[in-house]
């Protein structure tokens, strides 16, 4: 082959193949899914929220705040729903799941817009995600997002309540800007196939969707807890709130706005925000003067109703400065 | 000693070549960092170091090793080796003593964070210390030996030729962050990702941009223009904007067919895209290549030939 023709195959051959779609690798939708079991009638899932560790963390002082998080919570399921790191390093992305897995508690990840944004590619952050404890597979396959996944949680040998991660994706071109990502038809149509019907569900996201501000707007009464920063969504709407609506999901919980912290009804689904988890980046301070900082826990039982539990932690006392709950039926 | 006074010009212009790769990936991991804290500075005397040592101490070796291998004239020479020297020691110092004060005082919680890389901070105090080992005998060199520069070759500047300093700094700033992105893209890079191949044309304008730079160095400063003629002279000239021109519809090509290329592949070079939430990527990409570009040639017109 002569050089110049050589250099032209060698440019033009990457350049058209990635025009076209990648391969198609066989995966059944329970690949998607893991099991856990409830061992008494309560199931208890720990939410870890825009984490944001970064070059600046003292990372053996946050290891020991989310240990007070974890001991007093004794959660059976951890769900880390997003933004866990920024501009980081492969070094700071090890040691936090080195220690969310030392922690031998099974484990799940919904990624959120900035958890790319660092110093790896992205095949090596879904190999550190996924480590011993973790309940999540990150698979080659063709619906947007890489942390798509669901749990069965089983009692009796019986699915009781259901599990969904849905990665709501990071940003995607908007002109000259970015907007935020959003959840893709794909990936609702994968959550339909996953969804046992008759089953309630939880689902855990990174950036809300538009039915948070919905909710704020239509409905400032109805939410209860604090707002200190606006909501923000993608400006695409997503059918999934709408599919989830019809599947029997009872709660949706995000992060993304570090400094909001509350939860509301909104069409019969509950929509909340976690807690963020210390105080990387920013967060926000209530009207009470405690910082928003700290955990979600959610108690799902055996009878299907659930608890909604925010758990403040303020991250230079590491003192608790707060601790509310609300029953789902009481939303 | 007599070796290296005959071979002096030879050796700075050897390290200028050789310290530009090692460098431009430090600058690139500083620059990183620097991006991260970019919307508030609420880090920078925590990062302060990590600027000292990833990104000032880089530029000012490579621009300083520069003035060392194209002096416009011997007393230019002993003032750069000065000026290197006393840049070198006085921030490695600053350096050393910054980062064992921040260690000292558990501001940086360990001596082994582990963080940056498997030693840092550790390694900003080797830095620092390489700094001042280099600096010192630069002073030295400079008032001490006063031997003439037998057979030194040397480039004039016209007095204008400060005014495009500060440009040529940032450029080199950008070559370096370019470079950098690129060589740490064969560890970064998402090749299993559909749209990788769209990445091509950003890759070859990211190896572009410092070439131009190594080019100009290596090639334009050393050839003698007058003495091409017609078509050749054009060509010599000029090839360098066209190939920006190629590399650019690539990358407009490339950006149209999936406007989300930087989305799915581009986040470990361009984190100030999804800080700021703005597409700036393929327009600092675009405008350095063109910058380099058109400056090649009219410099290389504009030199004073020896």
């Amino acid at each position: 082959m002569k050089r110049k023709h050589f250099l032209s195959f060698c440019l033009l051959v990457p350049l058209l193949a990635s025009c076209g779609g990648g391969g198609n690798i066989p995966i059944t939708t329970e690949d998607y899914g893991h099991t856990l079991s409830m061992s008494g009638d309560e199931f208890k899932i720990l939410q870890l929220t825009d984490i944001h560790w970064c070059l600046s963390t003292n990372i053996p002082r946050q290891k020991e705040y989310m240990d007070l998080l974890v001991e007093k919570t004794n959660p059976d399921f951890i769900v880390i729903t997003g933004d866990s790191l920024f501009t980081a390093t492969k070094n700071i992305a090890s040691a936090l799941y080195d220690y969310i897995d030392s922690l031998d508690i099974p484990y799940a990840v919904v990624y959120g817009n900035h958890d790319m944004q660092g110093m790896w590619s992205n095949a090596w952050m879904n190999e550190n995600v996924v480590r011993e404890n973790a309940a999540l597979s990150i698979l080659n396959d063709e619906i947007p997002g890489f942390t798509n996944w669901y749990i069965d949680i089983e009692k009796d040998g019986e699915t009781i309540w259901q599990l969904f991660g849905i990665d709501s994706n990071s940003y995607q071109q908007d002109g000259v800007s970015y907007d935020y990502g959003y959840i893709h038809e794909e990936q609702v149509d994968w959550y339909e196939s996953c969804v046992k019907e008759g089953v309630p569900s939880l689902g855990f996201i990174h950036i809300p969707l538009q039915e948070w501000k919905k909710a704020h707007e239509e409905d400032p009464d109805g939410i209860i807890g604090e707002m200190t920063e606006g909501n923000s969504p993608s400006s695409t709407p997503s059918a999934f709130f709408e599919s989830a609506k019809n599947h029997n999901m009872k709660g949706i919980f995000c992060g993304h706005d570090h400094a909001n912290d509350w939860n509301g009804l909104y069409e019969g689904v509950v929509l909340g925000y976690g807690v963020k988890c210390g105080k990387e980046l920013y967060y926000g301070v209530s009207e009470d003067g405690y910082d928003i900082t700290g955990a979600a826990l959610y108690t799902i039982r055996s009878d299907k109703s659930f608890q909604i539990r925010h758990i403040y932690l303020d991250n230079d006392t590491f003192e608790f400065t707060g601790d509310v709950s609300w029953e789902d039926s009481a939303l | 000693m007599k070796w290296f006074h005959e071979h002096e010009q030879k050796v700075y212009t050897y390290l200028l070549s050789l310290f530009f790769i090692p460098l431009s990936l430090m600058v690139f991991t500083g620059a990183y960092h620097f991006i991260g804290d970019l919307l508030d500075f609420s880090h920078f005397v925590y990062f302060l170091p990590v600027y000292i040592g990833y990104i000032l101490l880089p530029m000012i070796l490579e621009v300083g090793l520069y003035y060392l291998a194209r002096p416009h004239q011997e007393k230019g020479f002993r003032t750069s080796s000065l000026v290197l020297g006393i840049l070198l020691s006085f921030f490695g110092l600053l350096l050393v003593a910054l980062t064992s004060g921040y260690i000292a005082s558990s501001y940086y919680y360990s001596p082994v964070m582990a963080t940056v890389n498997a030693i840092f901070p550790i390694d900003l105090i080797i830095y620092g210390i390489l700094a001042i080992c280099l600096g010192i005998p630069l002073i030295l060199r400079s008032l001490l030996d006063k031997k003439p520069l037998e057979n030194w070759k040397f480039y004039p500047r016209s007095k204008k030729s400060w005014a495009i300093f500060p440009f040529a700094l940032f450029y080199l700033l950008i070559a370096f962050y370019m470079l950098g992105g690129f060589l740490l893209g064969f560890d970064y890079a998402n090749w299993e990702e559909a749209s990788f191949g769209l990445m091509i044309p950003t890759y070859l304008i990211m190896l572009f941009i410092p070439g131009l730079l190594g080019a100009f160095v290596i090639i334009y400063q050393n050839i003698s223009i007058s003495s091409l003629s017609g078509w050749k002279k054009f060509y010599v000239l000029w090839s360098p904007l066209g190939f920006a021109i190629i590399l650019n519809l690539l990358l407009l090509v490339t950006n149209l067919i999936d406007p989300n290329v930087y989305v799915h592949c581009g986040k470990p070079y361009f984190p100030i895209d999804f800080e700021g939430s703005l597409n700036v990527a393929p327009l600092v990409l675009s405008a350095f290549s063109f910058i380099g570009a058109i400056a090649v040639p009219l410099l290389t017109l504009k030199k004073k030939e020896a």
